[in-house]
C-alpha cells in the first residue's frame, strides 16, 4: 500500500547495467587524469596541444558529473526533499550538456583568432635519449595513444546510456566523441604545419569544433528542456517517448474508465507524473479500482516512478 | 598508420617544411641576424662604429652556423623587443641575446631548443665550509641573486662588479667559478636555459639551427664563455 514512493530500485538486470557504468565513469576519470599529466609533459609551445590539453580537463565534467549524482540519485525522499533526488541527474546532464558546449565553443573561437591573427605554430627538435626527431611525432604519438581509450569508452557508453536510458552518459559519450575528433584534427593539423601549411592546424580545428558547438547546443537545449518538464523524450535519437500514449491506453482499457489524461516528466532517469481518469458514474470500489490502475501504470515500465491517479467527473482539454 | 604513411609519402623530402621557406632562402644566402647586447653571450658593437661585428659566445656560434650553410651573415643590432617585433613579422631570420628558455617572448617567436644549461653559483674558497648560512657573500648590485641570497640565509655583500678573483664567497655563474679560483659550494641561486629565437613556422630552419646547437659540445661553449668574458674584462 505505500503510495508514497520513497526509494527507486532498478530492475536486477538494469541495476547490473548501471554498474558497469559506473565502473566506466571511473576508468574514464583516471584515463583523463592520467592523459593531463601526460599531455602537461609534452606540451611545449604548441597552441594546439594545449587546446588539447584543456579539452581533456573540460572531459572530466561530465564522468564527475554522473558520479556526483549517481551518490544522489536513489537517496530516498526525506522532509526536506518530498520529492526525492532523481532531479540530481537532470543537473548533472545540464553540467555535461554545458561542458561540451563549453569545450566546442572554447575551441571554435580559439581557432578563428590563430587562423584570423595568422599565428605560425613553431615545432622544432626534440631530444629523446640521445635521438634527435621532430617534436611532432612524440606529439602525434601521443595523440594517437589518446584517442584509442576514448574510442572504446565513449562506444561502450553510447550503448549502455539507450539501455539504461542515461542522458548523462549519453553527454559523455558525446563528449568522449568530441575528444578523440579533435585529437585527430590535432594529428592533421601537426601534420600540415611539418608540410609547411600552418594554417591547417587552424582549419582543422574550427571543422570539428564546429561539429562540437551543434552536439553541445542539441544536448543543452535537451537538458534545459528536461528541467522544463518537457515530455519524455528518447535517449538516443531524441523522438517522443511512447510511454505517454501506453499509460492512457492501459487506462482507457480498462472497463470502469470512459476518459483518462496523462502527464510524465523525466526526473533523471525516471518518469513521475499524474493521471486523470473519468470512471463510469456509480462505479463502486471506486478507491480499490484507482489503486490497481496506479499500480498497473507504474509495472508498466521499469522507469515509471512516481504516479498519482486522480478521479474526476469530466476532463476538459 | 598516419605517421607511416606521411613518413612513407614525404621520405626524403625536408620535413618538416618551412612555412614561409626561410631555410632555402638562407642556404648559401644571407640570414638577417639580430642581436641585442648580453654580455658574454653577445656583445653589440659601437653604435657609432657600425661596421664593426658584434662579438659574443652566441654571435661566434651563429657565423658557425651560417659557414656550415654557406651563407653569410648580416647583422641587426638593437633591443631585445623591437627585435623581437620584427622576428615574429619575419623580418630577421634568428635572434640572439643570452635568451633564456622561459623568456616571455615564447608567445610571439619560436624559441629553440636549449643548447647550455648555466647555474648562478655561490662560490666559496677550496677547503671553507659549504655550508653558506651566516657568511659574507659577494654579489652583483642589483642582480636577481642579491635577493636569492637572502632566502639562503647568508648576507649578500652587493658590490658593483664582482671582482676576477675573490677572496671570500662570491656569487659567480658555474662556467666561471674554477677560473676565478673558488670551488662550487652546491648552493645553486638560479638556472638559465640558452635558447635563441627564430621566426614562428619556420620549422625546417628552426630544426636546422636546433640542430647545430644539439650538436654544440658543452665544454666547448664553456672555452667560449671564458674566452669573451676576459675580452670583455
Amino acid at each position: 500500500m505505500a503510495a508514497i514512493h520513497d526509494s527507486f530500485e532498478l530492475p536486477p538486470e538494469k541495476a547490473a547495467l548501471h554498474r558497469r557504468a559506473v565502473r566506466l565513469e571511473w576508468w574514464t576519470v583516471a584515463f583523463f587524469v592520467v592523459a593531463i599529466t601526460v599531455l602537461a609533459a609534452v606540451l611545449g609551445q604548441s597552441q594546439a596541444m594545449k587546446a588539447a590539453w584543456v579539452e581533456d580537463i573540460l572531459a572530466l565534467a561530465p564522468p564527475i558529473a554522473f558520479l556526483v549524482a549517481d551518490r544522489y540519485r536513489n537517496r530516498p525522499v526525506d522532509a526536506e526533499h518530498p520529492y526525492g533526488h532523481h532531479r540530481s541527474v537532470a543537473i548533472a546532464f545540464l553540467a555535461s550538456a554545458l561542458a561540451l558546449l563549453v569545450l566546442g565553443g572554447y575551441i571554435l573561437i580559439e581557432s578563428v583568432l590563430r587562423l584570423v591573427q595568422g599565428e605560425r605554430p613553431p615545432i622544432g627538435l626534440i631530444d629523446i635519449l640521445g635521438h634527435t626527431m621532430w617534436l611532432g611525432w612524440p606529439m602525434i604519438a601521443v595523440l594517437l595513444v589518446t584517442m584509442v581509450p576514448a574510442i572504446l569508452l565513449g562506444r561502450a557508453k553510447t550503448k549502455l546510456a539507450a539501455q539504461l536510458h542515461d542522458k548523462v552518459l549519453y553527454a559523455d559519450a558525446e563528449m568522449n566523441r568530441a575528444d578523440w575528433l579533435t585529437a585527430g584534427a590535432a594529428v592533421l593539423g601537426i601534420i600540415g604545419i611539418g608540410a609547411g601549411l600552418w594554417w591547417a592546424d587552424a582549419v582543422a580545428a574550427i571543422i570539428i569544433s564546429a561539429d562540437i558547438v551543434r552536439d553541445g547546443l542539441r544536448t543543452t537545449r535537451t537538458a534545459v528542456a528536461d528541467l522544463m518538464d518537457r515530455r519524455p523524450r528518447t535517449v538516443t535519437d531524441n523522438q517522443p517517448h511512447p510511454l505517454p500514449a501506453q499509460l492512457t491506453e492501459l487506462a482507457l482499457d480498462q472497463p470502469w474508465v470512459t476518459d483518462a489524461w496523462i502527464r510524465l516528466r523525466e526526473e533523471g532517469h525516471v518518469f513521475v507524473g499524474e493521471m486523470l481518469v473519468v470512471p463510469k458514474p456509480d462505479t463502486d470500489d471506486l478507491v480499490k479500482r484507482l489503486e490497481r490502475l496506479s499500480h498497473q501504470l507504474r509495472d508498466a515500465d521499469w522507469r515509471m516512478h512516481d504516479i498519482a491517479v486522480m478521479p474526476v467527473l469530466k476532463i476538459h482539454r | 598508420m598516419v605517421v607511416a604513411l606521411v613518413v612513407v609519402s614525404v621520405g626524403g623530402c625536408q620535413w618538416p617544411r618551412d612555412a614561409n621557406g626561410t631555410l632555402d632562402r638562407v642556404r648559401e644566402g644571407t640570414i638577417k641576424v639580430g642581436v641585442a647586447h648580453h654580455s658574454p653571450w653577445t656583445i653589440a658593437n659601437d653604435s657609432r662604429n657600425p661596421d664593426q661585428a658584434p662579438g659574443g659566445v652566441e654571435t661566434v656560434l651563429v657565423q658557425r652556423l651560417a659557414d656550415s650553410l654557406g651563407a653569410r651573415v648580416q647583422w641587426v643590432p638593437g633591443g631585445e623587443a623591437e627585435l623581437m617585433a620584427a622576428l615574429s613579422e619575419r623580418s630577421l631570420d634568428l635572434v640572439v641575446a643570452g635568451l633564456d628558455a622561459e623568456s616571455p617572448w615564447e608567445q610571439k617567436v619560436a624559441l629553440t631548443t636549449d643548447y647550455l644549461t648555466t647555474d648562478m653559483v655561490v662560490a666559496i674558497p677550496a677547503g671553507a665550509p659549504t655550508d653558506i648560512a651566516g657568511k659574507r657573500v659577494l654579489v652583483r648590485e642589483g642582480s636577481a641573486e642579491a635577493a636569492l641570497l637572502s632566502d639562503e640565509d647568508a648576507t649578500a655583500v652587493p658590490v658593483s662588479e664582482v671582482p676576477e678573483r675573490p677572496d671570500g664567497a662570491a656569487v659567480l655563474p658555474n662556467w666561471l667559478v674554477n677560473a676565478a679560483g673558488l670551488t662550487d659550494s652546491g648552493t645553486h641561486l638560479s638556472s638559465t636555459d640558452h635558447v635563441m629565437a627564430v621566426p614562428p613556422g619556420e620549422n625546417a630552419w628552426q630544426s636546422t639551427v636546433e640542430r647545430f646547437l644539439l650538436e654544440l659540445d658543452p665544454d666547448e661553449v664553456h672555452r667560449l664563455l671564458l674566452d669573451n668574458h676576459r675580452a670583455g674584462a
